[in-house]
């Protein structure tokens, strides 16, 4: 199993940047979830990858050589499309001894090993179909018997359960770790999907704007975030306006606050987790406000709060007897406030009290 | 069946029955009858059969060629680079579709006689009258058809399919013919069955050009003249059934087997891919340059330089050369008019399956579009013959039958293309089943009305096998000039009628491709 390098990878269509010089390395055998928002740059940092895309500037180094120059098909890696592309004319047998059988391997030895891949993804039997006689759920095993046969050990899937339904979805995602990590294969998975992307995830490379914000593990990036946007996009988080009083302190809303980080600035935002917010008067790190909805969730509550200016969202496992119009306090513990600069720009999605 | 027509129901089912029965009556039965007429008449005799089998061997040499550079060329028209350079050489191609095939043949023949003979110096010309001028002939104007089916196929290609066949190892050509071919096979089974029949069945040009070579649509004029209808006959009908067989053939060829991925050779393919596409593209080039695009612009090359101004005067003088022109553009635009009557309800029945009979009619006008026009003269000719119409009238049925397919394709095309549910809505907005046609219906299918009405006015305008067929006195711009040219009469005025001509199609043409855009882009 190769590991993966990305030096400075820049791709534009005419005006539009979509790349800007990303940079990251993949461990051999680790499974990286790319993550980010519709647009901001995923399924064409894949396929610059592979060769598809040129890229406007960048390496590619897998296994430590450097593929950049070479043509997507003498590369060595394996991409799972998004809505499978399986060829309608071939069988299903077909589809998955492809790419053997185009690199002139004995025909003997492909019938045995799609044999094997169609085991693998348990479609045993049907190897005679035609793609379009298959379920969704189907021609996505079909799709991943496909690229599992062309024996690569690169894979690059791109988001390959967003055609399926919830359940079925599920269902597969466990399956496609234990199988990667099974067959010893170093894997990017694209997804739009925070859920997916710390379920599966040994790393999560977070992008937005064509930029990396952030690559770390998933309990990283959630506990750190690195900036605003990684908080709103992994996780939830309250954004609240404060001034710095001093290296440890704010003043938010009229009430000091006590951080445990530094404060950067004399102009901050602190971003909140909403399970991390407890209802009870302290001297300092406490809001005032109503309650304005209570929302059961099973094995939470979700409590909406209204301040003047905005809402803030509270998330607990208790179920204390609070009502809608109560008025209540929020205590929010110094170690559980993030920080950030307010000159840094904001996603527009972000609402800050 | 729920055509969600309201009160207005019954208008708009008369309206199709009405065109059921005009296109049945005198599209459909001419033809029909024409085949038990000659079965009644003894079949075919010696010089029929020759003839038939003459027809199809050059239409068998010429869609090979077609395919042979057709395939390549399509290719760098749908994914080359430089989309100027490629929309400019896509309007030279089509320029054969719509350019008479009378001013074809007399520019082919000056082309590869004189233009090519005095080039490398060979008295008397490089190639004369006969079967290899025939087949260069036909390569002619039969190349666009293929050209235009296959780059339509390669479009609609998801190229998705490519990517995924590259990222699983295959090189280029590998892809292009394990994925790529199969895919857009129909356009290819298309292209070459319009090839084969528009081949089997061109009559002015091939008579211009065959010399002592008959075909069978030659044929069928030789015998009509000399007054044997039962022969004539004979042969229109074999022509139909042939056409109607290549027709069922390409159907089950399209459609009905599959390709499986056979041993390739990788070393092979890899090098063919990368190194053979500017030897495939400079080959291509040269072949389009000399096959199709030289012989179709000679005339005017030749003819811009050497026609005097004495030419323009003895042109506007010549009444017989006057009144034909008139003639031919009165019948194609009453040809039109009507055409456009009958094929819009026409084109609503076969989009919306009324009366279940969309497909039936689908095939049927499918067969008119391939039978050869000189067999569908003569079945005019012989049906309507009893009746003693005058000469103009069987003019306008003869063209009317030819054209008509030319008219419902687009149009049928066309409504399927409409979203019913834009109907709905404006019909739940409060619009009437007039006002919904008129404003939201109408303003969708117009450029495909716009592309039927400028195929059949230029068909009409162009035709010679039929009009032959049905006509002695009344004489179109085509026969004129086939007549001249057979007379030996190729003067200065002829060179400049056919210039006059040419330049019409190419205003035409021009029109048709900002039709076809705004149709893209909707």
């Amino acid at each position: 199993m190769p590991n993966v390098e990305v030096q400075g990878l820049s791709k534009g269509f005419g005006e539009n940047k979509v790349l800007k010089d990303i940079s990251f390395k993949v461990g051999a055998g680790e499974y990286v979830i790319v993550l980010g928002p519709s647009g901001c740059g995923k399924t064409t940092l894949l396929k610059t990858m592979a060769g598809l895309y040129e890229p406007g500037a960048g390496r590619v180094l897998v296994g430590g050589e450097d593929v950049t120059d070479l043509q997507p098909e003498e590369r060595r890696i394996g991409f799972f499309f998004q809505h499978y592309h399986l060829f309608p004319h071939l069988t299903v047998a077909e589809n998955v001894g492809y790419s053997m059988r185009v690199r002139g391997m004995d025909e003997g030895m492909i019938q045995e090993e799609v044999e094997e891949k169609l085991r693998l993804v348990g479609l045993t039997g049907w190897g005679g179909h035609l793609p379009h006689e298959l379920s969704g759920g189907m021609q996505q095993r079909t799709a991943l018997a496909r690229v599992l046969a062309s024996g690569y050990k690169l894979l690059l899937l791109d988001e390959p359960l967003n055609a399926l339904d919830a359940k079925i979805a599920s269902m597969l995602r466990t399956e496609l770790k234990s199988m990667a990590k099974r067959l010893g294969m170093t894997v990017l998975h694209v997804t739009p999907n925070q859920a997916e992307a710390m379920e599966l995830s040994d790393k999560i490379l977070l992008l937005n704007d064509g930029r990396v914000v952030q690559y770390d593990t998933d309990v990283e990036c959630y506990l750190r975030p690195k900036t605003t946007f990684a908080a709103h996009f992994i996780g939830e988080s309250n954004f609240l306006k404060a001034e710095k009083v001093d290296s440890h302190t704010v003043r938010c809303k009229g009430a000091l606050f006590q951080v445990k980080v530094e404060v950067p600035e004399d102009r901050v935002i602190l971003a909140i987790r909403p399970e991390k917010i407890r209802f009870g008067h302290h001297e300092r790190n406490t809001l005032e406000g109503v309650v304005e909805a209570v929302s059961f969730l099973g094995a939470t509550t979700r409590y909406e709060i209204s301040r003047k200016g905005g809402t803030i969202v509270v998330e607990t496992s208790k179920q204390p007897q609070i009502k809608p119009e109560d008025r209540i306090s929020l205590y929010i513990p110094p170690e559980d406030i993030l920080v950030f600069p307010a000159s840094e720009p904001l996603d527009d999605d972000i609402t800050v009290l | 069946m729920s055509l969600g027509l309201g009160s207005d129901f019954g208008r708009v089912e008369t309206l199709c029955v009405g065109a059921l029965a005009f296109f049945l009556i005198f599209i459909f039965l001419p033809p029909v009858y024409v085949l038990t007429y000659a079965f009644g008449a003894g079949g075919l005799d010696d010089h029929g059969t020759r003839a038939l089998i003459n027809s199809f061997t050059v239409a068998f040499v010429v869609t090979v060629v077609d395919l042979l550079i057709g395939l390549p060329v399509s290719w760098i028209l749908a994914r080359g680079r430089g989309l100027r350079f490629r929309q400019a050489l896509d309007t030279l191609i089509d320029m054969p579709l719509v350019v008479p095939t009378a001013v074809l043949g007399i520019s082919t023949y000056y082309f590869w006689g004189d233009g090519v003979g005095s080039l490398l110096g060979v008295e008397g010309g490089l190639i004369g009258k006969g079967p290899i001028l025939l087949a260069l002939l036909h390569i002619v104007f039969t190349f666009p058809y293929v050209v235009r089916s296959i780059v339509a196929a390669i479009s609609q290609l998801d190229r998705n399919h490519e990517q995924a066949a590259t990222m699983l190892g295959a090189p280029p050509f590998t892809v292009f013919r394990t994925i790529s071919l199969p895919l857009f096979r129909a356009g290819v089974v298309s292209g070459a069955v319009l090839a084969f029949t528009r081949s089997l069945s061109e009559t002015g040009a091939t008579l211009m050009v065959a010399g002592l070579y008959s075909t069978a649509p030659t044929t069928v004029v030789a015998l009509k003249k000399a007054g044997d209808i039962s022969s004539a006959a004979a042969v229109s009908a074999a022509l139909i059934a042939s056409a109607v067989i290549v027709l069922l053939a390409a159907r089950l060829l399209s459609g009905g087997f599959r390709v499986p991925v056979v041993h390739v050779w990788p070393q092979a393919e890899r090098t063919l891919g990368r190194g053979g596409m500017g030897v495939r593209d400079v080959i291509s080039a040269f072949a389009v340059a000399s096959l199709v695009l030289a012989p179709t612009f000679y005339i005017v090359l030749k003819g811009v330089g050497s026609v005097h101004q004495a030419a323009f005067v003895s042109l506007i003088s010549d009444w017989t050369l006057l009144s034909s022109i008139i003639v031919s553009f009165v019948l194609g635009f009453a040809v039109t008019a009507i055409n456009l009557a009958v094929a819009l309800p026409l084109a609503l029945l076969v989009s919306r399956n009324i009366f279940r009979a969309g497909p039936a009619v689908e095939l049927l006008s499918e067969v008119i579009l391939i039978v050869p026009t000189s067999a569908l003269g003569l079945s005019i000719a012989l049906f309507w013959g009893h009746l003693k119409l005058a000469e103009p009238l069987m003019l306008v049925f003869a063209h009317l039958s030819f054209t008509f397919p030319l008219m419902l394709k687009p149009i049928a095309a066309a409504f399927s293309a409409v979203d019913p549910g834009l109907e709905e809505v404006a019909r739940t907005l409060g619009a009437r089943r007039l006002t919904v046609f008129k404003t939201v219906v109408y303003p969708l299918i117009r450029p495909a009305i716009v592309a039927g009405v400028i195929m059949t006015f230029m068909r009409s305008l162009s035709e010679t096998g039929a009009t032959l067929s049905v006509s002695d006195k009344v004489k179109t711009v085509p026969v004129l000039l086939v007549d001249a040219f057979m007379g030996g009469k190729v003067d200065d005025k002829t060179t400049l009628a056919c210039i006059l001509l040419f330049t019409a199609s190419f205003i035409l043409i021009m029109a048709l491709k900002a039709a076809d855009k705004k149709n893209a882009k909707r």
